[in-house]
Parts: structure tokens; sequence; C-alpha cells
């Protein structure tokens, strides 16, 4: 697969808050990230970290009762962030498109599937007539391996089972030819044996049509197979960003080191001071190292000490000013 | 049909239960207030040997359980007996001997009054209610939202007696253009009905606007949030279609479930308003009834009253399933 350095995508500083009870939480601080032609980046974190706030972001949306208070998101010479919903409706499905974490409710209930597609197709004028774009709907679930597609559009979406769900969610995305694909969780909510499917299916799409992809996970794992890079978050921040083999073999940051450790395919058995202990409390955030009170390497310093994303080696970046001596310690 | 059945048959069974359960609340909490129908209608023309004849004649020297047991038995097979204390209009006077009002003439014409003064009400707040819910939810980060919210507030703060009264002062005392008193019952025409009727529909339909519209902007809230109106407007479509074709309908059955089931409030403020405009319903009717402790109305329109509710809810399950496609296709 070719990378070239012309992003497909390109976040600067993106800062997003939720209204809590007349109070803006913080919920994305200062995200920036790019995402190459054809590449696949994944963003990992734990639940509630901000993954899919930075994910809608892409599309210029924000959630009601939120607020994207600082940042752009660059997209083919336009900042989507300052686009109006009309001029936003061209870009979204068409050249961004987001294939959420629950397939059960993400298809309108009251609409068949059927028609669910064809309504895309129609409103970007991808097919010419209506004759032509039920032919096409036909054709795309083929393609995404659902039998009987005839039968199948007739359907609404409680009739079908969650891999079959999300296989029209898929069929839509191939519809739209999209540059970038935003997966959130694609597969979280699957069985086991459909996850794996679905992640096939998305792998050949990807393959065959070049698109980009960011993929959100909470889950490590997934994500060395699937990517180029890794970009890790920690309560609303990038704590640490690199290609995806050296992320798995140095690590520099205490909290990846952490959150691979809770992979068990990839975790050597005894590594108990990288088990991540606690959990995130958006409350109890410190000024400087939000990892800082369930980090095992802090200094006192820490949690006073601002932390920024800064090179640590190749194409790799880590916000962590011990990240040296971390690196020292483990060997 | 089948899931309608599912649905229907074992609310019915319990609705049944509750009509029971109700009809022994009441009669136990008449029995326990002091006095009878006797010692209300003759006051101080009281003696004792009056109290005994009149007390033979209404069957009240009988035991509670008994009393209770011959009215159930009589009831369900349709017999709802008479009133204690009205007596028949002169020209229906049986001859010879006194015989008093059956209870069924003294409570339909009067669930009747009582579900046309509910209907509009109902006329006027749901459509007011359906616009303000879907304005105040689709705009819900405008300014404006916010003041007819706080104006939508104040309506359901402020209680009934209030608004009526107000309502009188103003409309019926100093400007004269509705009549005070809804004595519908004499109007002369349907004109004179609907003035009649409009001040009482209208301090209704302003206590219940509040309500309704918290109920249908909280569903339609819910819809709006919910992840496939985001993977709409996501997938690249107007708000217009998102609105109309991907919200509104998913937000239609919780809607009507609102509708329909705000009528057990409406129930409740019936009953106040036409006290207030001296409007023969059901719920006058029950007050006067309590007053004289004439049991056998009071159980009746206390039955048909809790019928209504029970009805609405019911009414309010079904048409909700209907509307909603996980359950009627299945
Ligand atoms: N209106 C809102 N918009 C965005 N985030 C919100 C809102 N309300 C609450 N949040 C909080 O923001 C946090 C981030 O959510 P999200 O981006 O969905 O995280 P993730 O996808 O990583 O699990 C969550 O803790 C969530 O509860
Ligand atoms: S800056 Fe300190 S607290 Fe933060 S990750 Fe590094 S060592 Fe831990
Ligand atoms: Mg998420």
């Amino acid at each position: 697969m070719t990378v070239s350095n012309e992003a497909v995508i390109q976040v600067e500083d993106l800062t997003v808050d939720y209204l809590d009870r007349q109070a803006w939480v913080n919920v994305v601080n200062r995200m920036s990230f790019s995402i190459a032609p054809g590449e696949t980046l994944g963003l990992a974190g734990e639940s509630g970290c901000g993954k899919s706030t930075t994910g809608f972001a892409l599309f210029g949306y924000r959630r009601p009762g939120s607020r994207i208070r600082a940042g752009s998101v660059q997209f083919e010479g336009l900042d989507l962030l300052s686009l109006d919903e009309r001029a936003l409706q061209h870009i979204r499905g068409a050249e961004i498109f987001l294939v959420p974490q629950n397939p059960a409710s993400t298809l309108t209930p009251s609409m068949r599937v059927g028609r669910q597609v064809i309504e895309t197709l129609e409103s970007h004028k991808i097919s010419s007539g209506r004759r032509e774009a039920e032919e096409r709907t036909l054709e795309l679930f083929a393609q995404v391996g659902l039998p009987q597609p005839g039968e199948i559009a007739q359907r609404y979406p409680h009739q079908l089972s969650g891999g079959q769900q999300q296989r029209v969610v898929i069929a839509i995305a191939l519809a739209c030819q999209p540059k970038l694909v935003v997966l959130d969780e694609p597969t979280t909510a699957l069985d086991v044996t459909t996850q794996a499917r679905i992640l096939r299916l998305l792998d050949r799409l990807k393959t065959e049509h070049g698109m980009s992809v960011l993929y959100i996970t909470h889950n490590l794992g997934v994500l060395a197979q699937i990517c180029n890079r890794v970009a890790v978050m920690y309560a609303g921040e990038l704590v640490e960003v690199a290609p995806t083999a050296e992320l798995f073999n140095n690590p520099r940051h205490p909290y990846t080191r952490g959150l691979i450790a809770a992979v068990p395919r990839l975790s050597a058995p005894n590594e108990d001071r990288e088990k991540l202990r606690g959990l995130l409390r958006r409350e109890e955030l410190p000024p400087g190292c939000r990892f800082a009170p369930r980090c095992n390497y802090a200094l006192s310093e820490c949690s006073t000490q601002l932390q920024a994303l800064t090179t640590v080696g190749k194409d790799h970046q880590a916000a962590c000013w011990l990240w040296e001596r971390v690196a020292e310690e483990v060997g | 049909m089948r899931f309608a059945l599912r649905l229907i048959l074992p609310r019915v069974g319990l609705a049944i239960l509750a009509l029971v359960a109700i009809s022994l609340i009441t009669f136990t909490l008449v029995e326990l207030l002091p006095g009878d129908a006797v010692t209300r209608v003759l006051g101080r023309n009281a003696t004792p040997e009056r109290e005994k004849v009149w007390r033979e004649r209404m069957n009240l020297d009988r035991p509670p359980v008994v009393r209770y047991t011959l009215w159930f038995s009589r009831f369900v097979r349709g017999d709802w007996g008479e009133s204690l204390v009205s007596a028949r209009p002169a020209t229906e006077g049986a001859p010879g001997g006194r015989r008093n009002r059956a209870v069924a003439d003294m409570v339909w014409p009067r669930l009747k009054n009582t579900l046309i003064l509910a209907g509009y009400a109902l006329l006027l707040y749901i459509p007011t209610s359906l616009f303000l819910g879907i304005i105040t939810a689709v705009f819900r980060e405008q300014r404006f939202t916010a003041w007819l919210s706080a104006l939508v507030v104040l309506g359901t703060a402020v209680p009934e007696y209030v608004i009526g009264i107000l309502l009188l002062l103003i409309f019926a005392i100093t400007l004269n253009w509705f009549p005070p008193l809804a004595l519908i019952d004499q109007a002369e025409s349907t004109l004179e009905v609907v003035q009649m009727l409009t001040l009482p529909a209208l301090t209704l339909a302003i206590a219940m606007t509040g309500i309704a519209v918290r109920m249908m902007q909280g569903s339609l809230l819910t819809v709006l949030d919910s992840d496939y109106v985001r993977f709409a407007t996501l997938k690249g479509l107007s708000r217009r279609r998102v609105l109309l074709l991907h919200a509104l309908p998913n937000a239609l059955g919780p809607a009507v479930r609102v509708t329909v089931l705000s009528i057990v409030w409406l129930i409740g403020g019936v009953v106040l308003v036409e006290v207030i405009f001296t409007f023969p319903g059901l719920g006058m009717l029950l007050l006067d009834s309590l007053r004289l402790l004439d049991t056998p109305v009071i159980l009746a329109a206390a039955m048909l009253l809790s019928s209504v509710l029970i009805f609405a809810n019911l009414a309010a399950d079904l048409l909700a399933a209907f509307l909603n496609p996980r359950l009627r296709t299945d």
C-alpha cells in the first residue's frame, strides 16, 4: 500500500466541550492528527475518553449539548468546522462515511432497509432514477454478502441479525465510495465470528477501493492487524502516535504500555508494573498530565507539568516528559 | 392480529380486577364517612322512628357486606339500581308509592357531557402541544426555545382553578363574551353549547398544554438524540428529510401514547373545572352524590370515571404498539 504525504484529512487543535449541569466540561482537548490517502489510522483509548466525539468532528458534527470550542478539520481545502449544514450535506456520506458502533440502533426502525440505501444514493445523485437506485441497492447487498438481496431490502432493521445490519451499513458506504471511512468500533456489538467476518469484509473493501480509514476502538489488539499507524488517546488528549509495529514494540507512554499489557496476546506474562489501575475520572483531572493519578511512573511534578506530544523516535511521538526514563527502566 | 390479542387479553383481565378493587374501596370509604343517606336527607327533621322507616325503605338496615354483595351482583348484570335520594321526575312517577331515579339514567348523560368537554379540550391542546413540542425539540439550542419552555412551565405551575377563575373574570364577567355558567343541558342551540363549553375547555387546555408539550418534547428529543438520526444526518441527508422521514415517524408512537395518557390527567382536571363552571358532568354528579352519601350513584360514577382512565391507558399501549414496526411485523 502506498501512503503519500498529502493528507486526506488534517485535524488541528480540535477542542470539544459538553454541557453538564450548566457548566462546560472538556471532552476533547487540542487533538491534532492527519490521515494519508489509503492509510488506516487506529484511534485507541478507554471508553469515554472522547473517541466518538473526535470521530464525529470529522463530519463537522457535534452532539447536541456540546460545542466545538477550537480547532479546524481540513478536508480538500475546506475547514469542515466552519461550513454550514447545507455545504456539509454534500461531504457527509459522499466523501466521509461513518460506520457506527451499534448496528442495531444505526438504521432507522420505521424504514425498510432498502429504502435507507436508496435515499442515500438519491441524495448524493449517485444513481439517476428510482429504478437504477433499486438495482444498484441489490448489487451492493450482494457485494457485501447479504443472501437474497431482494428479500432483505424489503425488511425492517429489526428483522435482520446484527451482522446483516452492519452489512447494510457497509453497503451504503460502498455505494458512496467515500475517500475516508470512520469506523467507530464497528464490531464491538457483534459476536466473535461475525466480528471476524465483518473485519475481513472491511479489509477487502479498503484494499479494493483504496479508501483511508479511521478505525476507532477501545481494543488495541484489533488495531495490531489492520492499521498502518496507531494514535492513543487518554481523557480527550493524544498521548502517543506511532506506526503500528513501532508502537507495539517500543511503547513510550505509560498509558500505552498499560493498554498493551491489557491485551493478553500482546503482553508478556509478568508486567504488573504496567497494569492499568483505577478508572478515568473526568471530574478529577490534574492541570498537568491528565494520566498522573493513574500513572505508575508519575513524579510529583507530573500533575502540574503540562504535557504535549514530542518526537521520541522516527514518526513516533509521545506526551510524557519522562519517556526516556520509562524506556530505560523497562529496557 | 395475534399480537394485538396477546397485548389486550391480560390487560383486560387486570382492568376488571382493578375495577372490582375500586368499587370495594369506594364503598368502604363511603361507609366510613359519618352518617348515611338518611341522615343527610332528613337533616334536622330526623327522629329515630323516621330514620328507621327510611332506612328500611332504602335497604340501609342491612349489614354493609350484604349491601355490597347485592349491589355487585346486580351491577354486573347491568342493573345499576336506583338513587337513594333523587326522586324520579313527576311525569315518570310510578303510580302508588315513591320511586327513585335509576342510576343509569343519571350517570350516562353526565358522562356524555364530561366526554364532550374533555374532547373539546383535547381538540384545543393536542395540536398546540404537538406543534410546541416539535418546535422546542428541533430548535432546542435557540434562545426563543428557552422562553417558550419557561412559558409552558408557567402554564403547568398555575393550578386549574386559578386559570379557570381568571378566565371567568376576564371573558365572562368583564368582557361578557361567554356565559359564566356552563349549563349546557339548558342551552337552546349548538352555538350556545359551544359558547358555554369554551371557557371550561380552554381552562383545561391551558393546564394540559404544559404537561403535553413536555411529554411530546421528551419523546422527540429521545429520537433526535438517537443513533439512527445521527447516522441519517451523517449520510448527508437534508435536515428536512432527517426530521420528516427518520425522526418524526419514530416519535409518533410515543407521542400518541403520551396524548392518550394525558387523558388521565385531563379527567382529573375535568372534575375541578366542572365545579368552577357549574358544568353538569360526571365530576359534579360525583361530588353532589358524595355530599348526599348516595352510594349507588357514587359507585356508578366512580366506575365510569375509572373505566375511562383504564380504557385510555389500554388504548395508549395499543396505538403505540400498532405504530411500532417492531411489533407490527412480528
Ligand atoms: N452532549 C455530549 N457531547 C459529547 N460528549 C458528551 C456529551 N454528554 C456527555 N458526554 C461525555 O463525553 C465523554 C466522551 O464520550 P465519547 O466521545 O462517546 O467517548 P468514547 O467514544 O471514547 O467512548 C463521555 O464520558 C460522555 O459521557
Ligand atoms: S508525565 Fe508523568 S504522569 Fe504523565 S505519563 Fe509521564 S510519567 Fe506518567
Ligand atoms: Mg464511542
